[in-house]
């Protein structure tokens, strides 16, 4: 009989292989164990071994990994631990939920391996479809999740986990959600659109992220009287932001808001920050692809073409800014790779009021304050913008996720009132 | 019309030398840009935002341009809906979204006619007996004007005794070829088609049938992308017509739906020149100035054609090199270049893409 990929293979591609069935992984799945315990020493002790190995030489030093290997780190697992006790007292109990079906996306590499590991930590079996596109970066992080799963003290991981590469197929898609306790969908609208076509078993439960758009929020004032040093850190950040994944990541900000007084010339502020970014893109090496530039020019253009009083300014091919008379005429729609809009606010939380929506994801700051951003997000009031977060963080991954605490998701409560 | 375009278009093609076309096409283009700002607001306002410090080009290669691709996004024309007469569209290889392109009766008449200028350059006034390289039902429905139906449509003109050479199932009809090519036993004939089409459905199958075209000209178009994907070179191409055919007299022409008419000849050099009232710049994809001749860039093509639409200057997504002005071998005029291929497709990263759309 044919063999599925197992944990051994873990990420092994059954796409061209003829020996890939799928209703007999199917069949290995469901007869394996559903289940350990969350936050299980062995799940506890195979984050703090995988971390260990990115952190190592031998992952290499490609700052994604070392993203990964830091937030799998002893001391950052003990406060997922502690933040996972604080649910349980003498009446609850949090069990796993079971089995877990995730479904990564293809292009933010990293991603699968923070979606499992939360699902992992839960104490949940998972199968997690990776994407079929094969980078470096990937394939390394795979080759060092095997290495570790691998070791005999994670037997019992290795026996409920599959990381595998499965034909794009209805009958796939099809056969995973009708096993699957919570599914994961990643990937945009597309994707969710999808796997919504394929029912869980009653009691199981979706856990969806379709596209979203972010934007940054940056006080005009703290850009001009920011020190050289200061302004050069904030345009790395504004490039960690957005440039990481192309723009393309549904954290990267594509739309600017300027925050300024009434009556403040914006102008040099602005310029001082775009020139700092270019400068900063230089630093980093960083080029557009010319099919990218050539997009971000129609982009451009056609956004300038709707209204009158927009400014296009084609920095180079790396950065275009179009500069909107009003945020009335905004689209979210962006080919990415460095075309952001900006628009100069003299009342913020009038302005992200009458623009935020349910797509709008992170708002990343610079010169807004913690208060400020309480204030803006109570003002908003969970129409949109489900993260806050300093520039140059956009792209940190954390349990807290487009709205879903990703940690209570994966597991349920038991009441215990005897 | 323009006194200007019209003399452009009445001088023998490619006789113009450079620097005397530089002059000419630079006052063209002015007026051009300066009709568009005032007929289509869309367009004002683009080159309002991307050349606030005017849109009057001292050279050719500042006369604002726009990415070919907002034809497809944006309902441009100049002229009033109730004067468009009729709407060419293509899909282009980007996306699924076609371009459309509004003309006027003004326009439509422009493009019959330089394309004419052009082809009778080459193939003399007399209409040739003319085999088509496809079948009928391309140009059947006269409201959809494909860029293939519209290509064939235009050239039909400069024949007679015209010949579908293929039925709707691509497969040739070697009875009514060969009747036909009977019936003009010794005349001069006219081959027109689609590169590849041409290549796969008509000249492939028909390789081992001993026909004999040495007195025809074969006038084809549509790039060599398919044909390269099956390393089927222009060289392996014009030595299997002439060992099989004795086809020798062969035409490639470049040119696009966006703007018809002002067409890119392939000289008996192997060169692709730009007629008298058109120009194509090639633009360094990082400065976007104009590359030194024999480097590679970006196509822009230029033409003083489309008044209905403001198409006159447009960045293609084509990679080309010019190869020399005012020095080609064949004794024309101006410059001469060369297509490499189109422009790389973005490979943006990102979350939304898990289901791998088939683009």
């Amino acid at each position: 009989m044919n063999a599925p990929p197992d944990v051994a293979a873990a990420v092994e591609s059954a796409v061209s292989s003829d020996r890939w069935d799928i209703s007999s992984f199917v069949a290995t799945v469901t007869a394996a164990r559903a289940a350990g315990c969350a936050f299980g020493d062995a799940e506890v002790r195979f984050c703090t071994s995988l971390a260990a190995a990115l952190l190592g030489s031998g992952a290499g030093r490609n700052p994604q990994l070392v993203s990964l290997g830091y937030w799998l780190r002893p001391a950052s697992v003990e406060r997922m631990r502690d933040r996972f006790a604080r649910l349980e007292d003498r009446g609850t109990l949090v069990v796993p939920r079971g089995r877990v079906f995730q479904v990564a996306p293809a292009n933010v590499d990293t991603l699968f391996a923070y979606s499992w590991v939360l699902g992992l930590l839960g104490g949940n079996a998972s199968v997690v479809r990776v994407s079929n596109r094969t980078t470096e970066l990937t394939d390394t992080l795979l080759a060092a999740i095997r290495d570790v799963l691998d070791r005999p003290e994670f037997a019992e991981l290795r026996g409920r986990n599959w990381l595998v590469r499965t034909p794009h197929d209805d009958a796939t898609a099809a056969a995973l959600s009708s096993i699957a306790d919570v599914r994961v969908v990643w990937g945009g609208d597309a994707t969710v659109e999808y796997f919504r076509r394929f029912p869980l078993p009653p009691r199981g439960r979706d856990i969806v992220f379709p596209n979203r758009h972010s934007l940054a929020i940056i006080d005009a004032a703290a850009i001009a009287r920011a020190t050289d040093e200061e302004l050069a850190g904030a345009a790395d950040a504004f490039f960690n932001d957005a440039y990481w994944f192309d723009q393309g990541a549904c954290s990267s900000p594509r739309l600017v808001l300027w925050r300024a007084a009434d009556g403040d010339d914006t102008a040099p502020a602005r310029h001082r920050f775009k020139a700092a970014v270019g400068a900063a893109i230089g630093r980093r090496a960083y080029e557009a692809q010319l099919g990218a530039a050539i997009n971000k020019m129609a982009f451009g253009l056609r956004a300038a073409a709707r209204v009158p009083g927009v400014v296009y300014e084609r920095l180079s091919n790396e950065a275009t800014w179009i500069e909107l008379p009003d945020l009335a005429a905004y689209d979210r729609d962006n080919c990415g790779g460095g075309l952001f809009f900006e628009f100069v606010s003299r009342d913020v939380p009038a302005d992200l009021a009458a623009l935020v929506g349910p797509e709008d994801q992170t708002a990343a700051c610079y010169g807004i304050d913690r208060d400020d951003a309480r204030s803006l997000a109570r003002r908003l009031n969970g129409r949109g913008i489900d993260r806050w977060v300093r520039l140059g963080r956009a792209l940190d991954f954390d349990a807290t996720w487009d709205g879903y605490d990703l940690l209570q998701e994966f597991v349920k409560r038991v009441a215990i009132e005897v | 019309m323009d006194p200007g375009l019209e003399q452009l278009m009445a001088t023998e093609q490619y006789s113009v030398d450079a620097p005397t076309k530089d002059a000419a096409l630079v006052a063209g283009m002015n007026q051009l840009t300066a009709h568009h700002r005032a007929h289509c607001p869309e367009y004002a306002r683009i080159v309002e935002a991307a050349y606030p410090g005017g849109s009057e080009a001292a050279r050719l290669a500042d006369v604002p341009y726009l990415p070919v691709s907002l034809f497809k996004s944006l309902d441009l024309k100049s002229v009033a809906d109730r004067d468009v007469f009729k709407v060419m569209t293509s899909s282009g290889t980007t996306s699924h979204v076609p371009s459309r392109i509004a003309l006027d009766v003004e326009t439509a008449r422009l493009q019959t006619r330089a394309l004419s200028t052009i082809v009778t350059h080459y193939l003399g006034r007399s209409r040739l007996p003319m085999l088509i390289l496809d079948h009928p039902d391309v140009v059947r429905d006269r409201h959809s004007f494909s860029a293939r139906g519209a290509g064939i449509l235009g050239m039909l003109s400069f024949g007679r005794d015209h010949l579908y050479a293929l039925d709707p199932d691509m497969a040739v009809d070697r009875a009514a070829v060969r009747a036909w090519l009977k019936r003009h036993a010794g005349d001069d004939l006219l081959l027109f088609g689609f590169t590849f089409m041409a290549w796969e459905y008509f000249f492939e199958p028909l390789a081992g049938d001993g026909i004999d075209l040495s007195r025809a000209t074969l006038i084809h178009t549509g790039g060599w992308k398919k044909l390269a994907d099956r390393a089927i070179s222009t060289d392996a191409f014009r030595s299997r017509l002439a060992g099989d055919f004795d086809l020798t007299r062969i035409h490639n022409f470049y040119g696009m739906v966006e703007q018809v008419g002002s067409v890119f000849f392939e000289c008996p050099a192997g060169h692709f020149h730009p007629p008298n009232f058109a120009d194509v710049i090639v633009r360094d994809p990082r400065s976007w100035e104009p590359s030194a001749t024999g480097d590679a860039g970006v196509v822009e093509v230029m033409s003083l054609l489309p008044r209905s639409y403001p198409g006159h200057a447009i960045l293609t997504e084509d990679l080309g090199v010019v190869d020399g002005i005012d020095d080609c071998p064949c004794g024309r005029k101006g410059k001469r270049f060369h297509v490499i291929g189109r422009v790389p497709k973005a490979e943006i990263r990102g979350c939304s893409d898990t289901h791998e759309r088939a683009a």
